[in-house]
């Protein structure tokens, strides 16, 4: 008993002095830090006082670039910390990369002084302390690690401290380059002050139990990982607000970061110091870390609160008071930064780096999909900023092992997957796939540009417009609405999201095929899609056709996991995808009902076999619950929609059914009509002529039929064939008495279903490895043609050249000129590539009003037998005035000059 | 279900339990049946009514063939659905051990080999519930097969005076034997051990005459001709037999069949004068007023032909046999149903006819440019008929229950020609001699057996290959569209008999392992 109470008293009396230790080891270092911070500011004030404004913005950029250069150096400081033993190998790759970096900065000088405006001797600056900064921050890693606080202070305070000696002096003999030269001679300062590699590495303790020290050495790559992100984490907010922002807003949100980013730099050093200590399985060192970082943020909030308008002055100056409401809640994000930087050391240091890495990149995008989609003002920039950095300080700061162990579990899935022939096949898919859907571009056409016109409005009017405008669900214009934000209005901006979601058609039709079938048909599959006519087609539209069939191609696959395993995740995964597919396009509910219908059979036949658990019935009714519950919110927009296409006369004047006459050759509905769109499923758009001749043929489907004699369908070949054939027969009936309905677009889904049929097929006929090769040749050189003719066949009757009709229009326009139009919808599409023009239709333009040219854009394949009257008396009218106009042509757009 | 010697990976695929099942399907899949039937019959209606109309007399030679081929064909769609609708599975009568009745188990061999006949006789002499006392009918007077039946303790039955073919030799054998029950095996059927108690019941009735079984060729998995014509066979003794059962017009089949004596004595025996001597029996029978049963439950099973040649020769026997009993059928003084249901059966090897027309229509328009149809275009032409091929297709389908399959339907397709000699050979009236069967199949190309039909595709390429380079529009464009059909189907049929490597080297395989076991 006695020596048990020794024993408690010793081991008590030794964990204090740990604590007393750490705590000692963190004011230290922090102290430091909060020094160096406070010279840097002395440096940045005396330099604005020193230099000319043009001279300081030299420095600022250049101090800018620096912060920059030293994100790696904040992963590498961590690695360093975490994996002291791996650093022999590591510093002399970081020295060589950081080192060739640097050369090629200089060599490059000259393009890169203009690029960024700078002078070539403070691109060479850049240069000079490029290679010292992820040095000296390996080396600080490693003075952590090895408990050499002090040499880590040395080396924090000996950068402020060149910087103020020689930056100043050498600002104020040569200007800003000698400025940028001192503050780059102070990284090498720096780096001098930690000491020798030897030294450092001499020092350096590796006490920690060895199942410790395996863990951290395994996860020291994922730790420096972990604080790049969380640098990125820190500076952000800054870059994007400066793109959502305007001028003003812009400089005030500078105005907080700056302010709040004295928290986040305060606290920097808290994580690096306590990555060792957890490392060694130290206990104390993570709640004096914590509070440490808690206690600095609370600090400054308060400081905020109290006098947030003497800080806001003192620092960036009394224009920007508007902002001292902000600056504590700003500040309270960076002490969650802070506090989030803690855990993730602590984390870090015992192994669990990839939980920290997976939540540190959730919160960075996150955050920046909340700051481009959302925040217009910077009220709103730094609740998007500050609320994800609550939350994931919040995330990491819980106990959760299974994150960790799930993400390993991923990531060994994932590289068995990576290693697999398949994959391989995909990558090189997918790579091709890319290549082709952007080899070739074309024209916007009406539609897109009526997208984009909605894409560009506020993200609620946006909503507004599509409810009493549109007849589609949100979610492609949603998308769009982000793409627009973040990249432009450029035809290739607005295309990505559909190329993006093409491309990822492939490895779903993979996926799909290999879980329907077999793995051979998934690889034949595959093959097929990338060259598909169709699928390229929509890969390169900027609507929602792309999204439509990854997402229905998805939800088809879950549901043939639900069926054939049963699993939770596959009911919820089919759920969701219902309602993506429902989010996406009306028309889902076809396709959906059909499924759901195949899923009843599926069961009944189950519940008299007798393998029927109660457990499926139950998943599988909660997963309609959840679909249900998901689109619900859609139930009101859908009313407004319909309400409004019901006044605006059943939509007759939309553009829905432009094209839909190619090939169908015979007006109206026919069953030819239906053998069109099936050979679109297939071949894609082609001229009239290619399509009656592809349509003649069609004898050839009866071989299709016969070769299916005797072979007994699975249930999943009954999904599959009932999802592509039922909603485009349902479509068929409806159209009888609405034709437009019936178009290859509205039942979309039905194009990668038929492929994944043709694939079936082949690898069904197909025996041996030969046969099998040959078909899918020879499938592909077919289907390649078919491409070629669709992108490059400018007799394509969905190919609208407004672009060129435009082009040609502006090689001759002027001022005053006016650009007419019939139908009346192209104005979006002639706005687009016509921004400065005026525009109007061709009924209101009157020839005497007009003092240029008058040019009529006229689409042909629009008009109908209402509409084309009219235009003709419109033309006549004009030629009467103007005289007899010239005609220019461009496929499917034809203009008329009248001088 | 399965009643015969099921060993363990036997050599004998005979010996193996076998995949496929004629017993009647669910009720649900006669409700299929029925529905699809009901929608080819709209179908049918829908084409034949915008065909038969002035306007669409096009060539009218042509338009006059062309109609009577769809005619015909849908007379054998409707007659295929009528029979089929009715397909239920006759109640089982199971007859236990009852050693006092006495049956005589005929095997008729002419010249086939030791090892394919001695399974079936050890089988025949294995058979349970009765007396079993077999005779081995040998008319090829082989010495090897005199061993056989003494080393099985089987009567050994030799002609001196070879007749009437089996018909002759079974009828020599009836004055030999005098037990009331006849059961008649080709040498290659390979019986079950409860083969009477599943069928004996049914002549309990004193009024059937015949109680017959299905055909199942057990080499079906090792050999793509065996495997076509077993799916034919599947077809036939599937929902055929069953339809025609329920119909009282099932014919006796060659084998797997078990008598009344008193039935054939009544009738004089087995006809000796035609080569299908079991279609003219069962006329023959009704038409005395017995009635007939068909156990739809495989209780023997045999082996299909392997090669190409031997596929022609049996067909080639069927039909000219069925057709020279086709008069005899459309003369015969039996009830309308059952005569209809013997000149359905019968005319079914007229089909060859249609085929040939088929094929020479592309052939015409190519070259000729007349065409059987005018006053429509593609469009029209697509709606209606598309849906009666569709249909008639499904009807197969689903009827067939899978059985039936791409290849049977190619390699039945490239036999037009033997319904096209058949017939020329009736009309001439020389239906030609009784050819056994071959029982193992031939290595190498087997061109003569197909040549007919390596004629049509060379003439369907040319032309079509001639049509192509002189014009590309729709309407040439339609036309070699179905002579490519064509060509592939016709090219699948015969593609077993061009390269002998496709008949699967599972068919020497087999022969190996059949001859390894005797």
């Amino acid at each position: 008993m006695s020596s048990t109470l020794v024993d408690d008293a010793a081991s008590g009396s030794a964990r204090l002095r740990d604590l007393r230790s750490v705590g000692r080891a963190q004011a230290t270092v922090a102290g430091g830090q909060i020094l160096a911070g406070a010279g840097n500011l002395v440096f940045v004030a005396l330099a604005a006082r020193v230099l000319d404004p043009s001279g300081f913005a030299q420095v600022a950029t250049f101090v800018a670039l620096l912060a920059l250069v030293n994100l790696p150096g904040a992963g590498l400081a961590a690695a360093g910390a975490a994996g002291p033993e791996r650093s022999g190998l590591l510093a002399r790759k970081v020295a060589v990369v950081s080192t060739a970096a640097g050369l090629a900065v200089a060599l490059l000088c000259v393009p890169l002084s203009m690029v960024l405006d700078l002078p070539i001797p403070v691109v060479l600056a850049v240069a000079a302390a490029l290679p010292a900064a992820p040095v000296l921050g390996l080396r600080r890693g490693l003075a952590y690690a090895g408990g050499h606080h002090d040499a880590v202070v040395k080396s924090l305070l000996a950068e402020p401290a060149t910087r103020l000696v020689l930056g100043l002096a050498l600002g104020s003999l040569a200007g800003p380059t000698g400025a940028v030269w001192g503050v780059a001679i102070g990284g090498w300062c720096a780096l001098v002050a930690m000491g020798s590699p030897a030294s450092v590495g001499r020092h350096s303790r590796a006490d920690g139990p060895a199942s410790a020290d395996q863990r951290a050495s395994a996860g020291t790559a994922l730790t420096g990982l972990a604080f790049v992100v969380l640098a990125v984490l820190q500076h952000q907010d800054l870059v994007l607000a400066h793109r959502v922002l305007d001028g003003d807003a812009a400089g005030a949100f500078a105005a907080i970061s700056a302010i709040g980013g004295l928290v986040a730099f305060a606290t920097a050093t808290l994580p690096m110091v306590l990555l060792p200590a957890s490392r060694r399985g130290d206990v104390g060192a993570l709640p004096v870390a914590l509070a440490a970082s808690v206690g600095c943020a609370a600090a400054a909030v308060l400081l905020a609160v109290v006098a947030g308008p003497l800080l806001v002055t003192a620092i960036v100056g009394s224009r920007y008071s508007d902002i001292v409401s902000l600056v504590p809640v700003y500040m309270a994000g960076m002490g969650a930064l802070g506090v989030a930087r803690v855990v993730s050391a602590h984390r870090c240091g015992r192994g669990d780096a990839r939980a920290v890495v997976s939540v540190a990149i959730g919160v960075a995008f996150v955050q920046a999909v909340s700051i481009l989609t959302w925040a217009r003002t910077p009220g709103e920039v730094v609740a998007a900023s500050t609320l994800p950095l609550v939350a994931g300080a919040a995330v990491l700061s819980l106990p959760v092992p299974s994150l960790d162990r799930a993400g390993e579990r991923l990531l060994v899935r994932a590289r068995r997957l990576a290693a697999t022939p398949d994959a391989r096949l995909l990558v090189a898919l997918v790579v091709v796939a890319i290549a082709i859907r952007s080899a070739t571009e074309r024209s916007l056409w009406v539609d897109e540009a009526i997208s984009i016109r909605q894409a560009q409005l506020p993200f609620g009017a946006m909503l507004d417009d599509l409810r009493h405008t549109d007849v589609h669900p949100p979610l492609h214009f949603v998308v769009l609405w982000v793409s627009v934000r973040v990249l432009g209005t450029a035809e290739w901006a607005v295309r990505l999201p559909s190329l993006l979601f093409g491309v990822a058609l492939i490895p779903v039709v993979f996926g799909a095929a290999r879980e329907l079938f077999d793995r051979r048909t998934a690889r034949v599959a595959a093959i097929l899609a990338v060259p598909a006519p169709f699928l390229v087609w929509y890969s390169q539209e900027a609507r929602m056709y792309s999204l439509f069939m990854v997402i229905g191609l998805a939800g088809i696959w879950a549901q043939a996991v639900a069926m054939r395993r049963g699993s939770t995740g596959a009911y919820l995964a089919w759920a969701v995808a219902s309602a993506g597919l429902v989010w996406t396009q009306w028309f889902a509910f076809l396709p959906l009902a059909v499924q759901q219908s195949v899923m009843v059979v599926h069961l009944v036949q189950r519940h008299r076999q007798g393998d029927l658990p109660p457990a499926v019935v139950r998943r599988w009714l909660g997963s309609i619950g959840v679909t249900l519950l998901l689109v619900a919110p859609l139930a009101p927009y859908l009313a407004d929609q319909l309400a409004s296409y019901g006044e605006r006369g059943a939509g007759l004047e939309l553009p829905g059914s432009a094209g839909t006459d190619a090939s169908t050759v015979a007006e109206g509905l026919s069953v030819y009509a239906a053998l069109a769109n099936g050979l679109w499923a297939i071949a894609g758009y082609h001229s009239d002529d290619v399509m009656v001749r592809l349509g003649s043929v069609w004898p050839l489907a009866m071989l299709g039929c016969l070769l299916v004699l005797g072979r007994r369908l699975r249930f999943t070949s009954h999904l599959v064939l009932a999802v592509a054939v039922v909603p485009a027969l349902l479509l068929f009936v409806i159209a009888h008495s609405k034709r437009d309905l019936f178009e290859l677009r509205y039942f979309v889904l039905s194009a990668p279903l038929v492929l994944l049929l043709v694939a079936r097929a082949t690898t069904s006929v197909a025996r041996s490895r030969a046969a099998l090769g040959g078909l899918v040749a020879g499938l592909v050189a077919l289907s390649s043609l078919a491409l070629v003719d669709q992108q490059l066949n400018g007799t394509n009757p969905r190919l609208y050249d407004f672009r060129g009709a435009v082009g040609a229009i502006e090689s001759t326009a002027g001022e005053g000129d006016v650009i007419a139009h019939s139908p009346e919808y192209l104005d979006g599409v002639l706005h687009y590539y016509a921004p400065d023009m005026a525009t109007a239709g061709v009924a209101d333009v009157d020839p005497a009003e007009v003092e240029g040219q008058i040019y009529v854009v006229v689409t042909e394949r629009f008009l109908t037998p209402a509409t084309s009257g009219p235009l003709g008396d419109e033309l006549a009218r004009l030629t009467q005035a103007r005289g007899a106009p010239e005609r220019i042509e461009r496929p499917n757009v034809v203009v008329w000059r009248f001088s | 279900m399965t009643r015969l010697h099921a060993v363990d990976d036997p050599v004998d695929p005979r010996l193996r339990p076998p995949r496929w099942t004629a017993e009647a399907p669910p009720a649900i899949s006669r409700v299929r049946i029925a529905l699809t039937g009901a929608l080819g019959l709209v179908a049918v209606v829908w084409y034949l009514t915008w065909l038969l109309h002035p306007e669409r007399v096009g060539h009218p030679l042509l338009f006059v063939l062309l109609v009577v081929a769809e005619l015909f064909n849908v007379a054998q769609a409707i007659g295929f659905w009528w029979t089929v609708a009715r397909g239920r599975a006759r109640p089982h009568r199971v007859r236990h051990r009852d050693d006092a009745i006495e049956v005589d188990v005929l095997i008729p061999v002419y010249g086939e080999p030791v090892e394919v006949v001695e399974p079936t006789v050890a089988a025949a002499t294995a058979l349970r519930g009765v007396r079993a006392r077999v005779a081995l009918l040998d008319d090829g007077g082989s010495a090897d097969m005199e061993a056989l039946a003494r080393r099985h303790g089987v009567r050994y039955v030799r002609r001196t005076v070879h007749s009437g073919a089996k018909a002759g030799n079974i009828n020599h054998a009836l004055g030999l034997i005098d037990a009331p029950f006849v059961a008649v095996f080709d040498c290659d059927h390979v019986p079950a051990p409860d083969f009477f108690e599943r069928t004996l019941g049914h002549l309990d009735d004193p009024e059937v005459a015949m109680v017959q079984t299905p055909q199942w060729y057990a080499n079906a998995d090792d050999n793509d001709v065996a495997d076509a014509a077993a799916a034919q066979q599947c077809l036939f003794f599937g929902p055929i037999a069953r339809g025609k059962d329920a119909r009282g017009a099932m014919f006796c089949c060659g084998t797997n069949m078990v008598f009344r004596r008193s039935a054939l004595e009544d009738v004089g025996g087995f006809p000796e004068d035609s080569v299908t001597e079991d279609f003219q029996l069962s006329l023959a029978l009704h038409e005395r007023g017995w009635r007939t049963a068909y156990v739809s439950e495989v209780l023997a099973q045999g082996l299909g032909p392997e090669d190409m040649a031997s596929y022609a020769s049996q067909q080639q026997r069927w039909a000219r046999g069925c057709l020279s009993a086709l008069p005899s059928a459309l003369r015969s003084d039996l009830p309308w149903r059952t005569r209809i249901q013997y000149v359905l059966s019968a005319s079914y090897f007229l089909t060859g006819w249609t085929v040939l027309l088929y094929m020479s229509l592309p052939l015409v328009r190519i070259l000729t440019g007349a065409q059987p149809v005018a006053g429509a275009d593609a469009d029209q032409f697509f709606t209606h008929f598309a849906p009666y091929f569709g249909l008639a297709l499904l009807m197969v389908a689903v009827t067939g229950a899978g059985a039936y399959t791409w290849r049977a339907f190619a390699v039945a397709f490239a036999s037009w020609w033997i319904h096209v000699d058949a017939t020329i050979r009736v009309v001439r009236g020389r239906p030609g001699g009784f050819v056994v069967t071959p029982k193992k199949g031939q290595d190498g190309p087997q061109l003569r057996a197909v040549w007919p039909s390596l004629v049509a595709m060379g003439a369907l390429v040319s032309v079509a290959a001639i049509g192509l380079v002189a014009d590309q529009s729709p309407g040439t464009l339609n036309n070699v569209a179905f002579a490519s059909v064509h060509v592939v189907v016709l090219g699948t049929g015969v593609r077993s008999a061009v390269r002998p490597a496709a008949r699967a080297s599972a068919a020497g395989g087999q022969r190996g392992r059949v001859e390894a076991a005797a």
